[in-house]
């Protein structure tokens, strides 16, 4: 061996270039292979949704090019009204779960609510449903027809016809925001949970009264964190079916998802019209595409928003006084959409009740 | 009458006896089950519920015992027409024999994916083989469905215009999609059918997405009236419903082919399927399996629901005409069109 390399002279020197490229080719692998992987998950299919955009059968492998199918769909008398109604179901829905989320987390993770580590476990129990029961049990209850709920209300008040429509918008939204509220929840949560109360003090012992803190204090430590669920809410809302489908579609209410669905498997042409189904989905992709890159930019720049103290501290709970009572009402009809708590959720009374903190309060302590 | 009227070229029959000849079509079908067996199972698209289709099939592989008949369910309709594309194109495997409508077959056959059989050398009447394309396997029928809790026989509808009387307003249901509606252009004309349509429209027709739920929530007592179908009133009536079904003049029927994809890998026993469905023993059993029967053989309980009536429905070959007019109902149901 030695003698073979004092022979050749360079050989152990070749033998560690090609060692070195070897290494540097292995390097590339994982990426090389995470790259056809996401290429053949994401790519190919995004391909095909493309070509079939552009074929006159909207078969990916028909024949022809043409542009008929953008034509056909989005100048269709009725695409404005379904991108409006698109737009409002999911900023709608997004913005009640939202509400709700942060009501929650509030009092979960902030309050002195009796028996925080149940809830906890509760708000998320609907995630661990199959989401086609939400809407499902809310058109048991609130079908105008047949709805217990309904029923009860009419044969009670006496009323001509039933007051409430979970077949309508209005009622899409709704179930759609209670069942996105887990997930709001969870977002949310670890910004409440870890709020550093020393700011809190700082802004109390400066003089800040109950809203100067929420607004100037609390608000833009939890910005970054609800934008961020914001977004990813308004994602979600535009691509779930379920509500839509099943609360939308008897009603004849479309968004743009039923109406894909509507068009691959109900159209009255015989064959699903593949074609304007990924016209509609282009446009789709392209509004879902623009809120990822605000989600992935609004994520990235998160740690500007990161408290930085040199100790460990626990989050301060606020105490809820007599409003615990409601405070419990509002977790309680979270997960029970048998109850008309859902409906009426109180926070309200626990914001005026609200003491920020119990015995160092800006007035107590002389400031104002 | 309207050109289009005349385009549509109505097909309105009395039902009269169809006699098959037994014979030949043994013979034929012993010859194609002994070519079926080269080729592997033979697969079915078709729409029916499994449990209802594996008595179908049950008594297929009883009847030839040399072949394995596999059914595949799929409910979406367009679907069974995109899914036979994709398979045909990309060369997969795909059905041997495709139970579905014209509306569906058309595009198929234009697309020349369906295999042109001559069905009638195989002894089968005019009436079940009216086109190369497919073999008649069962029509559902259009009726009226009532509550006998509810309405009382004298004030319960008989005929179609009784459907659009007021005391109906908010408490007459229909299926989302207008195929029955549909099937009455093929005898009233296109313009008579959209006038009908805009005077239900102005009754707030309770909308459902199909006619099982229509039937069981006017069984319900929900709604009081109905534009159904007659197979979908069957199950709350074998409960003891209180549900009444009405034959109404001309009654729209919607037919359902048996078609071979040209693509088939066992053609053989795709044709073997669709001539035993269409054969006196065939058509009961699917009848007895779905509550869907054949009109045009005789034994079977739809033959015997329609013997006497005129009924409407396009010709095979009128399938664009359909879909067009599909298309049109339909556009009105959803937008509730009214003028």
């Amino acid at each position: 061996m030695t003698a073979a390399v004092d022979d050749a002279g360079f050989a152990p020197v070749a033998a560690t270039r090609r060692d070195g490229r070897t290494a540097e080719w292995l390097r590339f692998l994982p990426p090389l292979g995470m790259g056809l992987l996401l290429a053949d998950l994401v790519l190919l299919p995004l391909a095909l949704l493309v070509l079939s955009s552009f074929r006159p059968g909207g078969f990916p492998f028909d024949s022809g090019f043409t542009l008929a199918n953008y034509t056909t769909a989005f100048g269709d008398p009725g695409f404005p009204a379904l991108l409006w109604t698109t737009l409002l179901f999911a900023f709608g829905s997004s913005s009640v779960a939202l509400m709700l989320g942060i009501g929650l987390a509030w009092l979960i993770e902030r309050s002195d609510l009796p028996g925080r580590e149940a809830w906890r476990g509760l708000v998320l129990v609907p995630m661990a449903t199959p989401p086609i029961l939400l809407p499902i049990a809310w058109a048991m209850l609130l079908s105008p027809r047949n709805g217990i709920l309904n029923q009860i209300l009419t044969y009670v008040f006496a009323f001509g016809k039933a007051p409430f429509d979970i077949h309508s918008l209005p009622g899409m939204v709704f179930v759609q925001g209670l069942a996105l509220v887990p997930t709001a929840y969870l977002f949310l949560t670890p910004a409440f949970a870890n709020m550093d109360p020393s700011l809190e003090e700082a802004a109390m012992t400066a003089g800040a009264g109950t809203w100067g803190l929420i607004r100037r204090v609390m608000v833009p430590i939890l910005w970054p964190a609800i934008l961020s669920a914001a977004i990813f809410l308004l994602i979600v809302s535009l691509v779930v079916f379920d509500v839509p489908g099943v609360l939308g579609i008897p009603a004849r209410i479309f968004v743009m998802c039923s109406q894909i669905f509507y068009l691959i498997n109900s159209s009255p042409g015989g064959l699903p019209l593949y074609g304007q189904v990924s016209a509609l989905a282009i446009l789709f992709l392209g509004i879902l595409l623009a809120l990822g890159f605000a989600y992935h930019r609004m994520t990235r720049h998160a740690q500007r928003y990161r408290t930085v103290t040199g100790k460990g501290f626990r989050p301060r709970m606020f105490p809820l006084g007599r409003s615990r009572i409601s405070a419990r009402k509002e977790a309680c009809g979270r997960n029970s959409p048998a109850t008309t708590d859902q409906i009426k959720v109180q926070i309200s009374p626990i914001g005026r009740k609200y003491q920020p903190i119990r015995g160092h309060s800006s007035a107590a302590l002389g400031l104002r | 009458m309207s050109a289009f009227r005349l385009a549509l070229c109505a097909f309105t029959i009395v039902v009269g006896s169809s006699p098959i000849h037994a014979a030949g079509i043994d013979d034929a079908m012993n010859k194609l089950a002994d070519e079926a067996a080269k080729s592997g199972d033979i697969i079915w698209y078709e729409s029916s519920p499994d449990d209802q289709a594996d008595k179908i099939v049950a008594a297929f592989q009883k009847r030839f015992p040399k072949l394995k008949l596999e059914h595949i369910r799929d409910t979406g309709g367009n679907s069974i027409g995109g899914r036979i594309v994709q398979e045909s194109q990309g060369n997969a495997r795909t059905a041997d024999v495709v139970t579905t409508g014209a509306a569906i077959l058309l595009p198929l056959v234009e697309r020349k994916l369906i295999k042109q059989i001559d069905w009638r050398g195989y002894g089968l009447t005019d009436d079940l083989a009216p086109w190369q394309s497919g073999v008649v396997t069962t029509s559902v029928v259009y009726v009226i469905v009532y509550n006998t809790s509810l309405v009382k026989e004298a004030d319960a509808p008989t005929t179609w215009n009784d459907l659009l009387n007021q005391r109906w307003d908010g408490k007459i249901g229909m299926w989302v999609r207008g195929e029955g509606q549909s099937a009455l252009a093929a005898v009233w004309g296109i313009d008579k059918v959209i006038d009908y349509v805009r005077k239900m429209n102005q009754l707030h027709p309770v909308l459902l997405p199909s006619t099982f739920p229509l039937a069981q929530q006017v069984a319900a007592g929900e709604i009081l009236v109905g534009f159904g179908l007659n197979h979908s009133a069957q199950i709350p009536l074998r409960r003891g419903a209180p549900l009444k079904i009405v034959v109404a003049e001309p009654v729209p029927i919607g037919t359902l082919y048996s078609s071979v994809p040209t693509k088939a890998q066992n053609p053989s026993g795709g044709t073997l399927v669709g001539l035993w469905l269409a054969t006196a023993e065939g058509a009961k059993i699917y009848e007895d399996a779905t509550d869907r029967g054949n009109p045009f053989i005789s034994g079977t309980k739809t033959y015997d629901l329609l013997r006497g009536h005129a009924i409407s429905q396009f010709a095979a070959g009128q399938a664009a005409q359909e879909a067009a007019t599909v298309q049109r109902i339909n556009k009105m149901i959803e937008s509730r069109e009214t003028q």
